[in-house]
């Protein structure tokens, strides 16, 4: 470590050298040498720098390049203070801006929309994928998971196999589990679904974190029986309990059970999954009496449900972890053959998994997607600074002609134009950053339709800060360095003599602020298509017929286990509540299921058909599948083309049943009629099931999918602990949204409600990604459009202001307003034409790869490759047509005097 | 150009006095005053060029023990003494007690 921060030091002092003047490089070199060397040695203990120490070495090395700087430019100007040349830079950018304030506002304007849509973005991507954890060094923290061999779908683990695996302290020295929950808190008089983590009582001290009042677990309280106790979160706390000091020691009700609150977590720690915020913490022992069925699932090695964490011992690396586990999997394969063969635990460190291993993989694409839009607006906001710097630059030549001539070095010039656009280039960025937060707040607001409460915490940390920073003043540099350098091109003559007023200002066919405008409108067309693909594939969607009938039907889910019931006792209730709602004025049908199609959740049944061969070992294959009554056909509008629905004789003991789509019957038979077919269910897939009705297909997962094979169990044969009550109703959905609700609270108020909502606002989640898409590129493009308008109407007006002498002539010589507004009009569409025609093409390939995103669209969709083709034909010729009208309305006796 | 103590800016005072009191290497100068390296070392070049320190090498014999290049320090010139005490006083007289950080640059701030 500390020789690497010294070879790093070392050549940073190194290549500052090069500044030093030749003179006293040699001795310059040697002092900073002895420095470097000698506090390497005086502080390095043994062989080792503190970090400390060599950050502070390397920052002081930092220091050498200002040194090596100030002696080259006090050897030019003797007696120069230090930092005098930037300074001086400085004064003279500030005072030549003030003169134009129209420019500066608009450079500022464009680069803070620019730098201000990329920071919002990327201070989303940050806080979701980037953020370290708030816990104590969380790099010695790592999550693990095991999954099927052979497949890279990470699971959690259960709390057996956690037992097994926290034995391995040669490698960990601690080990904590949590899981999600959702309890249902009962105030006053009616429950309320609520999300909070059950977890080992360790878990708070294998994270490092303190309680903000109050205490944290101790251990003890993963015992069954122990005392329940849950500790609430700092936000809770404000927001239900005002803050009260006294909170701890209070009883709240969950589940129906007392809980004493014995703490408060700390400020800014809302659980442990990045983005979703848990209200409460409860151990496991306090989990089991408040959920008994945890009892089972505690002792169950398959109940793979539970998300671990480790802290590894000092030293140890993450793949030892692996391989130290994986070692133990297969001793417990050996021991347990039936619920471990054939698995293996996958190591991460902690701060890579956000989520879920599985939702963060789908979530880098969609950051990078989101992130390159941005980019792409941000390069053309950067596009109009250059050009608007070339303007300027233009106008100036006199000003800088007149400096060279007087002797200042062009890098003088250079370094101060450089000085301009930085500075334009960071003050953007600081608008930037402040409408960035509102830009980010507001693409948040969009909360996804789940029952999880979602946060994201969005302070602009120092990461995201530096970001903007960086992003500015890089763009500012780099965007300025070529106007910068036109500008100072040393042509004294003619800068000189001031052609500007002259005929013959274009050489050539294009010159640079032509392509920058050409370039901008290719951007923005690129933008463009893709946002109208995304708009055209909603539009589809919206129409995609998913199966079952969504006007006049409504959805509550519910959990009965949470409020205690048994099995037994959950039958009678919905049986109960069929009772209660089925004699309703306004109530046409009722079924129940524990999965609404085009949800979140996504379940699979794995099954074996005879004579069905899917090409695997066991020759089993998954299918989605849910559980459903016999009125849920009818509530859903889901027709029964073939059999019968579920019936009252289909009991426990009784020959299991099961309804099929017709997607099913025609991919395992090849024939729709198989009303007493058999195929095979179960751990050994020997389970027989026999085939008594065919259901039309419906969408399931997804609006754009082909239909997918289905399977309905019933559920007087298969118990789901959560259940959704799919109520049709004869007049509004929401009365029947009402009816269930009064249902409910008549049979037990303390029963909590997850999701009450009609089946069309049901289909808003299946929405949500392409609305979110959608909504987003739209925003973005048209951002892109207008600072590409803007920029084209510079370039124009510009142009146009160059010959006024020009057209003066020409309308002295008796040409017509019109003739002079196509002649300019042209120019700007001719610069459109050549960008949209690139655009488009580019367009061609750049958008392949949306075609699996793309529901009902293709990629190369003409509708949209048409609209965008006239939606910027007609922006260009606006505006180009209002710095033409201008042109056309010179006099000629003052153009023609005009120098 | 004559260093005048009214135009002397406070990290230079807070140098001329490291150095006044016995701090010699740049780097030690740097700890003494807080101040980074970019600041600490042009402002050491400047008074070598102005006369107010004088910067020698260390003896060959200890960085050849110590295997490591020599080190340059600086000490004051009488001029550099001179001016010092003068800033100093200045320095008192205006700013009085605000000035605590720069006359004492090692008490914490």
């Amino acid at each position: 470590m500390s020789r690497l921060v010294l070879t790093l030091a070392r050549r940073v002092v190194r290549i500052a050298s090069g500044l030093v003047p030749p003179t006293t490089r040699g001795q310059w070199l040697l002092e900073w040498e002895g420095e470097l060397s000698h506090r390497t040695a005086e502080r390095s203990d043994g062989a080792r720098l503190s970090l400390g120490a060599s950050v502070d070495l390397l920052v002081r090395s930092f220091g050498s390049i200002r040194h090596a700087w100030w002696l080259r430019r006090s050897a030019t100007i003797r007696g120069a203070a230090p930092g005098e040349g930037l300074r001086r830079n400085l004064r003279l950018t500030l005072r030549s801006l003030r003169k134009s304030p129209g420019f500066v506002a608009i450079a500022i304007g464009i680069m803070g929309l620019g730098i201000g849509a990329n920071t919002a973005i990327f201070s989303i991507v940050n806080a979701v994928l980037f953020r370290p954890l708030p816990y104590v060094a969380p790099d010695e923290l790592v999550r693990v998971f095991t999954t099927e061999r052979g497949s890279d779908r990470a699971g959690a683990v259960s709390y057996p196999d956690f037992r097994d695996f926290r034995s391995q302290t040669d490698v960990l020295q601690a080990s904590a589990i949590s899981t999600g929950a959702i309890v249902s808190l009962v105030g006053d008089g009616s429950a309320e679904a609520v999300f909070g983590e059950y977890m080992s009582s360790n878990f708070f001290s294998v994270a490092g974190l303190q309680p903000a009042l109050g205490r944290l677990f101790v251990p003890g309280e993963d015992e069954r029986g122990s005392a329940p106790v849950a500790v609430i979160s700092h936000r809770t706390w404000a927001r239900r309990f005002g803050s009260r000091p006294d909170v701890v020691g209070e009883t709240i009700r969950i589940n129906g059970h007392p809980v004493t609150i014995v703490g408060v977590g700390p400020h800014g720690f809302d659980g442990t999954i990045v983005g979703v915020t848990s209200e409460f913490w409860m151990p496991l022992g306090t989990a089991q009496t408040v959920e008994p069925q945890q009892q089972a699932s505690l002792e169950n090695r398959e109940a793979r449900g539970l998300f671990m964490l480790a802290r590894m011992r000092p030293g140890v690396r993450v793949e030892q972890v692996g391989d130290a586990l994986n070692a133990m999997q297969d001793r417990l394969s050996e021991l347990y053959p039936e619920t471990n063969r054939n698995r293996s635990v996958v190591v991460l460190p902690a701060n890579d998994v956000r989520l879920h291993p599985v939702i963060d993989a789908a979530l880098y694409p969609v950051s990078a997607l989101l992130l390159a839009v941005v980019a792409l607006v941000l390069l053309v906001a950067c596009t109009n600074l250059a050009n608007l710097l070339l303007v300027r630059g233009t106008s100036r030549r006199r000003e800088i002609a007149v400096r060279l001539a007087l002797g200042a070095p062009r890098r003088h010039i250079v370094s101060q134009l450089l000085t301009e656009s930085a500075l334009l280039g960071v003050v953007g960025g600081f608008v930037g950053i402040g409408i960035a937060h509102a830009i980010a707040k507001f693409i948040v607001s969009f909360e996804p339709p789940i029952p999880v409460p979602v946060a994201i915490n969005l302070q602009i940390d120092r990461t995201v800060l530096a970001y903007a920073l960086v992003l500015s003043f890089g763009t500012g540099v780099i965007f300025g360095l070529v106007p910068a350098l036109r500008s100072s091109r040393p042509d004294l003559v003619g800068a000189l003599k001031d052609e500007s007023g002259t005929v013959a200002v274009k050489r050539g066919r294009f010159n640079l602020r032509d392509l920058l405008v050409v370039a901008q409108v290719t951007t923005s067309v690129v933008l463009l298509i893709a946002a109208g693909l995304f708009v055209r594939a909603l539009g589809k969607a919206q129409h995609i017929n998913p199966g079952f009938e969504t006007r006049q039907a409504a959805v509550v889910s519910v959990d009965v286990t949470v409020a205690g019931y048994d099995v037994e006792a959950g039958r009678e209730f919905f049986r109960q509540l069929r009772e209660r709602l089925e004699p309703h004025p306004a109530v046409e049908a009722v079924g129940l299921t524990d999965r609404v199609p085009l949800g979140a959740a996504v379940q699979t049944t794995t099954i074996r058909v005879d004579g069905f061969d899917p090409g695997t070992e066991d020759r089993s294959v998954d299918v989605d599948f849910a559980r459903a009554d016999a009125g849920y056909f009818e509530a859903m509008g889901i027709p029964i083309l073939r059999g019968r629905t579920f019936a009252p004789t289909d009991v426990p003991g009784a020959p299991v049943v099961a309804i099929v789509s017709e997607a099913m019957a025609n991919r395992f038979w090849g024939t729709t009629d198989v009303v007493g077919e058999r195929f095979f269910m179960g751990r050994e897939l020997d389970r027989p099931v026999v085939v008594v009705g065919v259901a039309r297909d419906t969408k399931v997962r997804t609006l754009g999918e082909a239909d997918r094979p289905y399977v309905y169990y019933a559920f007087s044969q298969d118990d789901g602990r959560f259940a959704s009550i799919v109520v049709r109703t004869r007049g509004e959905a929401l009365e029947g949204l009402e009816a269930t609700r009064a249902a409910l609270r008549g049979l037990d108020p303390d029963v909590p409600l997850f999701e009450a909502k009609t089946m069309e606002e049901h289909l808003a989640f299946a929405l949500f990604a392409p609305r979110m898409g959608a909504a987003l590129l739209a925003a973005f493009g048209a951002l892109a459009v207008l600072l590409a308008s803007i920029g084209l109407y510079g370039v124009v007006a510009f142009s146009v202001s160059q010959r006024t002498r020009e057209v003066g002539i020409r309308v002295a010589l008796g040409a017509e307003t019109g003739h002079v507004v196509r002649l300019v009009v042209r120019e700007g569409m001719v610069l459109v034409a050549a960008g949209v025609g690139l655009g488009l093409a580019l367009s061609l390939v750049a958008m392949r790869p949306l075609a699996g995103i793309l529901i009902g669209v293709a990629p190369t969709d003409a509708a949209t490759f048409g609209a965008v083709s006239a939606i910027l034909a007609v922006v260009a010729l606006v505006a180009s047509y209002l710095p033409a009208r201008r042109a056309a309305a010179v006099d000629p006796l003052i153009a023609l005097r005009a120098e | 150009m004559g260093p005048k103590s009214r135009t002397m800016s406070l990290p230079a005072v807070a140098v001329l006095r490291a150095v006044g009191d016995g701090r010699r290497y740049g780097f030690d100068i740097m700890d003494a005053t807080g101040l980074p390296s970019g600041t600490v070392y042009p402002i050491l070049s400047r008074f070598v060029e102005t006369g107010l320190l004088r910067s020698q090498w260390e003896r060959d014999t200890i960085a050849h023990r110590d295997k490591r290049p020599p080190r340059k320090y600086y000490t004051l010139t009488s001029a550099g003494r001179d001016e010092l005490a003068t800033v100093l006083a200045h320095v008192r007289a205006v700013a009085g007690p605000a000035a605590g950080p720069v006359l004492h640059p090692e008490t914490p701030r």
